[in-house]
């Protein structure tokens, strides 16, 4: 049983594939109407500039067209995208000039001289039904993820978010797994760091 | 064997995936038992990391614009015409 495309000449991701095969200009344009919205979401998150996010939307639709002879369909045609558009990121990154990144040590917990932490931490007020549930909570994450110095938020993405593991994420940044390793740590902590105001429900 | 609450934080990441010795994760578990302060950072810390996936992945539909750019569509409509 194919998956149901909404309003389209096909009738099941298999026959769109087929046509898409067939170079069929329509099925072309159905995929991209469909499918560009959820990749740019992806993008963005990887990339924060607009126009950065949309040309790796399009390297990935470029890279789908070529590759669409090799689909097998043994995944979903979004879950397929998906995978590329990720890679088109990261690509994306690579290629992109290095600004010189801030560093999120003032977001990491600092420890006095003997080991101790430097000031208490509370158990979060709010719990993570109520968070998750909240509209305005889902959104304040997304953004605060995003906020993150680029290294450290795409290994964030790539582990947390992706789940790759980390020895595929390592090879995909071309980083040792230790550094991978340590830069997930601090983006968790840093992450923590700047949801605390939310969930100690200061605002 | 005794861990500080600095080194019990560099251990979160192998103490949450499971990847320490026996005795290390009996040391952190005994620390995180005495440390309200641990204790706290490390549910946080667990939470956040949650938050994240679920608020990314979970949730990806509300994220989806109605719309995308029109320019966009057909840049990549015409990128394929020419390859």
């Amino acid at each position: 049983m194919g998956q149901e495309l909404p309003t389209s000449s096909w009738k099941t991701e298999e026959e769109l594939i087929e046509a898409l095969r067939r170079q069929e200009d329509d099925a072309y344009e159905f995929l991209v109407r469909s499918y560009s919205g959820r990749l740019l979401v992806v993008a963005k998150r990887f990339l924060g500039q607009d126009q950065d996010a949309q040309d790796a939307v399009q390297d990935a639709f470029l890279s789908a067209f070529k590759a669409v002879g090799d689909f097998e369909g043994n995944s979903k045609l979004s879950t397929w995208l998906h995978r590329i558009v990720v890679n088109a990121c990261l690509m994306k990154l690579r290629s992109r000039k290095r600004k010189r990144e801030k560093t999120v040590e003032e977001l990491l917990p600092h420890f006095v001289a003997d080991g101790h932490r430097d000031q208490v931490e509370p158990s979060w007020a709010v719990t993570f039904d109520t968070a998750v549930q909240s509209r305005e909570t889902r959104e304040i994450v997304r953004q605060r993820i995003e906020e993150l110095p680029e290294s450290y938020r795409t290994v964030l993405l790539l582990r947390d978010i992706e789940e790759l593991s980390t020895e595929e994420t390592a090879a995909r940044l071309n980083l040792s797994v230790s550094a991978v390793k340590t830069r997930l740590h601090r983006a968790r902590q840093a992450l923590k760091t700047l949801l605390d105001p939310h969930m100690n429900g200061g605002y | 064997m005794k861990l500080t609450c600095k080194e019990l934080y560099d251990f979160m990441g192998d103490y949450l995936d499971g990847n320490l010795p026996d005795d290390v994760m009996c040391v952190m578990k005994t620390h995180l038992s005495r440390c309200p302060c641990c204790e706290h950072y490390l549910e946080n810390y667990r939470m956040a990391i949650k938050l994240g996936k679920t608020c990314c992945k979970q949730f990806a539909e509300e994220q989806v614009p109605d719309s995308v750019p029109e320019p966009l569509i057909q840049a990549i409509l015409e990128a394929r015409k020419k390859k």
